[in-house]
């Protein structure tokens, strides 16, 4: 489960980096910032998958017998 | 009751070893509960002995429970307190003394749980168990819940949790009084050991009184929940005495409620950020379109007026062209009238120059036939010529007795110089 996390944490940098490429510096060229939209747009979508309505998993679990002492 | 030893008693002799084993054999199944004071208490290493004393009649009864047991029960035994034990008799066979196996403490009254759960509060705090609180995870994804399956909490949970795709592992434990200590323990035990760990662990049930949270005041529970390798989250009402386990957890609320809050905000940085830094993006992407589209305009519009201006001079010169076109004609008429007049002026240049030439002419032939030396010698003036021809003009350039020739307007004749005078 937590390489979800990790992947999502990830994910959220990288849009983070290129949400802050963009305001660095007034004139960037265009077609590297058409290159970065594109990608952002696409951690956009992914991102937004994960958060998409998913139904949660619930389970009742039984104790191993191992857990008794 | 029967057993192999108690047929025909009355009539057989027993040895101390086989009595022993028949009154143990009798004994170990009643199961019961005593209630007492705890008097003589002995907390050894290995063991765990007290005397519980009947606060009416004073009778003692010897106690007695390994030391492993007594920490796994988690209530802490103190002189003088009041607590209800389980468990069963038994006579040990090397001194004979009737002791009571303990498999179960419960402090009884209000007064001896408050005691008990002051004293550990105090014991916990010292130890610093109440400063830790461990971050919770981003987006969390999987739980693991310890509670009731047939309280009202757990659907409270489920209903407010987003739909996020969270794994929920659920294990029901018993959260009323004294017994549910080892169910709880076990819960939080099996998910601490779970292969597939989840991310973090919740406690949750609803409020009631001290002895109702019995459980979440047990020390083997709170230490437990410290020594999670998770993050512990307690939803646990309560009016005045918060449970331990809620202050030892790494977050706390009071209602499961609150603590489906806590992880679906979990997820916040992903529903908040990733809208916002869409939004940061587009706008600076936008802006410096707009920047370029200005720029593009602008050379645009600068372009269009040197095109313009061009267009115009071009205008202009086809206009120059098409006048002078135009005029052409009419020059050439000028420039024929022109030619006329030049012509017609130089025809009379040129006849007053030959008429000038003829008068020139004319008077030249006047002078040159008043020159003409026939003219002359017509007048009877002779020119004399000395014999190599050359003329003679001066008397000097003859000499006497030289023959001389003279020509005369018809004719020459010879003669000799005779004298000379001058």
């Amino acid at each position: 489960m937590s390489e979800k996390k990790n992947s999502i944490q990830d994910e959220l940098k990288k849009l983070e980096e290129i949400a802050h490429w963009f305001e660095e510096s007034d004139d960037f060229d265009v077609e590297e910032g058409l290159k970065k939209v594109k990608e952002g747009a696409e951690l956009v979508k992914q991102l937004k998958g994960r958060i998409k309505d998913v139904e949660n998993e619930f389970k009742e679990v039984e104790a191993d017998l191992s857990d008794d002492e | 009751m029967s057993h192999p030893l108690l047929e025909n008693l009355d009539e057989r002799t027993l040895s101390v070893g086989e009595y022993l084993e028949i009154v143990n054999g009798l004994l170990s199944p009643i199961r019961v509960s005593v209630e007492g004071e705890v008097t003589d208490l002995k907390i050894l290493p290995q063991w765990v002995f007290f005397s519980l004393k009947d606060a009416e009649t004073g009778s003692l009864l010897r106690c007695g429970l390994h030391a492993g047991v007594y920490k796994r029960i988690g209530v802490n035994l103190e002189e003088g307190m009041a607590v209800k034990i389980f468990g069963y008799g038994k006579i040990a066979e090397k001194s004979g003394n009737f002791g009571f196996w303990v498999s179960k403490i419960e402090p009884v009254g209000e007064g001896a749980l408050r005691r008990a759960y002051e004293l550990l509060v105090k014991k916990l705090k010292e130890e610093g168990l109440f400063e830790r609180k461990r971050e919770l995870p981003q987006f969390i994804s999987h739980i693991g819940v310890v509670s009731s399956r047939n309280g009202v909490v757990i659907q409270d949970l489920l209903q407010n949790l987003k739909p996020l795709g969270i794994r929920v592992d659920f294990m029901h434990a018993g959260v009323e009084g004294a017994d549910s200590a080892p169910e709880i323990l076990r819960g939080i035990e099996h998910f601490s050991k779970a292969k597939e760990r989840p991310q973090v662990l919740v406690l949750i049930r609803g409020g009631g009184s001290l002895e109702s949270l019995q459980g979440f005041n047990n020390e083997a529970v709170v230490r437990a929940c410290f020594g999670a390798p998770m993050p512990v989250l307690v939803g646990i009402g309560h009016d005045v005495d918060a449970p331990i386990a809620t202050m030892v957890a790494d977050w706390s609320a009071s209602t499961p409620t609150a603590v489906a809050h806590v992880i679906n905000e979990s997820w916040l940085p992903l529903t908040q950020d990733v809208p916002r830094l869409r939004e940061r993006m587009i706008t600076s992407f936008r802006s410096r379109l707009r920047t370029l589209e200005h720029d593009v305009d602008m050379t645009l519009k600068s372009m269009q007026y040197a095109l313009r201006r061009l267009v115009e001079a071009f205008r202009h010169y086809e206009q120059v062209l098409r006048s002078a076109w135009r005029q052409i004609p009419a020059r050439i008429e000028q420039m024929e009238a022109m030619r006329v007049q030049q012509t017609a002026r130089m025809t009379t240049a040129f006849s007053d120059m030959v008429r000038e030439l003829g008068r020139s002419v004319a008077s030249y032939e006047r002078l040159l036939s008043a020159s003409d030396p026939q003219r002359i010698l017509k007048r009877g003036f002779g020119l004399v010529y000395r014999p190599d021809g050359t003329l003679v003009r001066s008397v000097k350039d003859v000499k006497e007795g030289e023959k001389v020739k003279t020509r005369l307007n018809d004719g020459t004749f010879e003669s000799t110089v005779i004298s000379k005078e001058y």
